[in-house]
């Protein structure tokens, strides 16, 4: 009985160990940082702006934070977030962006975005774009956006297009 | 140290990994709510008033839609979220109702004017319905207008330009000029289309 229990202990033990290993083993700057389902939208013609949407997931137990983001479609790129509270749209630009370790920050309608500011010509449908997110430890990430309809609620489908029925 | 003791002090270093580990993996979930977007069921007292150039360069007042259901909905160009989305929103449902929308008027009036000049909302309109106006004023005009249509709109100075706060919600206007009611951005398309046909008598 005894013993049983001890070499249950013992491999009990040595999982702790491995995944121990395992989540140092994530914790490595250079691949702590993953930024997934980035996309855009189609912009009106002479649209003074675009936006940018993603996910940025930080898989390392520290936090990190997004200082820059530089692009070659516009003239400058800004980190902004839309609220809309008792009816009034605001949107301010965020300076910093932290992501805490092991968490995932969604950029999303609504909320936080990027904005691309004086893009050099509209955005179209089907059209790829990349940019560079710089972080503070896992440093320069790029991202290809997928530009989608006008309309689009999100990264998954091309939401509510102007396509004709 | 009891051989016991330090079975237990073992099995006690196994829980507290356990439950790290489980704390960690929870970690995984976005941190970020959404945010949450406010209905508006009425506005009180809308004076529907207005005068104002569109972006064909053409004189509009309320008196000229006297008769006809209108949407109102204040915006800019600057805007790369809630304004496009909005009236790419209203396209598709002008989409559905067809012909039926043609009794309707819809207007994207700027409350940045001085970015958002005939030139640019000529353009910018282009994207969406071929139905819905575009107004423009002079600063004065448009304080006005949002000051009639109990609407707010602030210029807000950010690093190397302003941004503008306003008001997020689609007036919903009959026949007398009269506020209805407000068209929430996240209502579903058939309840959106109900309000519509409801509007527009159909």
């Amino acid at each position: 009985m005894l013993q049983k229990e001890s070499i249950l202990l013992a491999k009990a033990l040595l999982l702790v160990a491995l995944l121990a290993s395992s989540v140092a083993a994530q914790s490595n700057p250079a691949t702590s940082i993953e930024v997934r389902q980035a996309w855009s939208r189609a912009t009106p013609p002479a649209a003074p702006v675009a936006v940018g949407f993603a996910m940025i997931i930080n898989s390392s137990n520290e936090a990190d934070r997004l200082l820059s983001i530089e692009a070659t479609i516009s003239e400058s790129v800004e980190l902004h977030e839309t609220t809309v509270v008792d009816r009034i749209a605001r949107m301010r630009a965020v300076a910093r962006l932290e992501i805490a370790g092991g968490s995932t920050v969604v950029l999303k309608p609504s909320g936080l975005h990027l904005m691309f500011i004086k893009p050099k010509a509209p955005l179209r449908e089907g059209e790829k774009f990349k940019a560079t997110l710089r972080f503070e430890k896992a440093g320069a990430k790029e991202a290809e956006f997928s530009v989608l309809s006008l309309g689009a609620r999100d990264a998954s489908h091309g939401g509510h297009g102007a396509k004709t029925p | 140290m009891t051989l016991s003791s330090l079975r237990r002090l073992l099995w006690i270093l196994v829980a507290v990994a356990a439950i790290a580990g489980a704390a960690a993996a929870v970690g995984i979930i976005p941190s970020r709510q959404p945010t949450s977007i406010e209905t508006v069921s009425g506005v009180a007292g809308v004076d529907s008033s207005f005068r104002l150039t569109t972006h064909k360069g053409a004189m509009l007042t309320d008196a000229d839609l006297k008769g006809r259901p209108f949407l109102v909905f204040f915006g800019f160009t600057y805007c790369p979220d809630i304004c496009p989305t909005t009236l790419m929103e209203l396209s598709d449902r002008y989409r559905v109702l067809g012909e039926n929308a043609d009794k309707l008027t819809t207007l994207f009036i700027t409350v940045d004017p001085e970015r958002d000049t005939q030139e640019v909302l000529s353009q910018y309109m282009e994207a969406f319905d071929p139905r819905f106006v575009a107004l423009r004023g002079s600063t004065d005009e448009i304080d006005a207008v949002t000051k009639n249509y109990k609407a707010f709109s602030r210029k807000v100075p950010v690093e190397g330009g302003y941004t503008m706060d306003h008001t997020a919600i689609v007036y919903m206007m009959d026949r007398q000029g009269r506020f209805v009611q407000s068209l929430d951005p996240h209502e579903s398309e058939s309840i959106q289309l109900a309000k519509l046909r409801r509007l527009t008598g159909n």
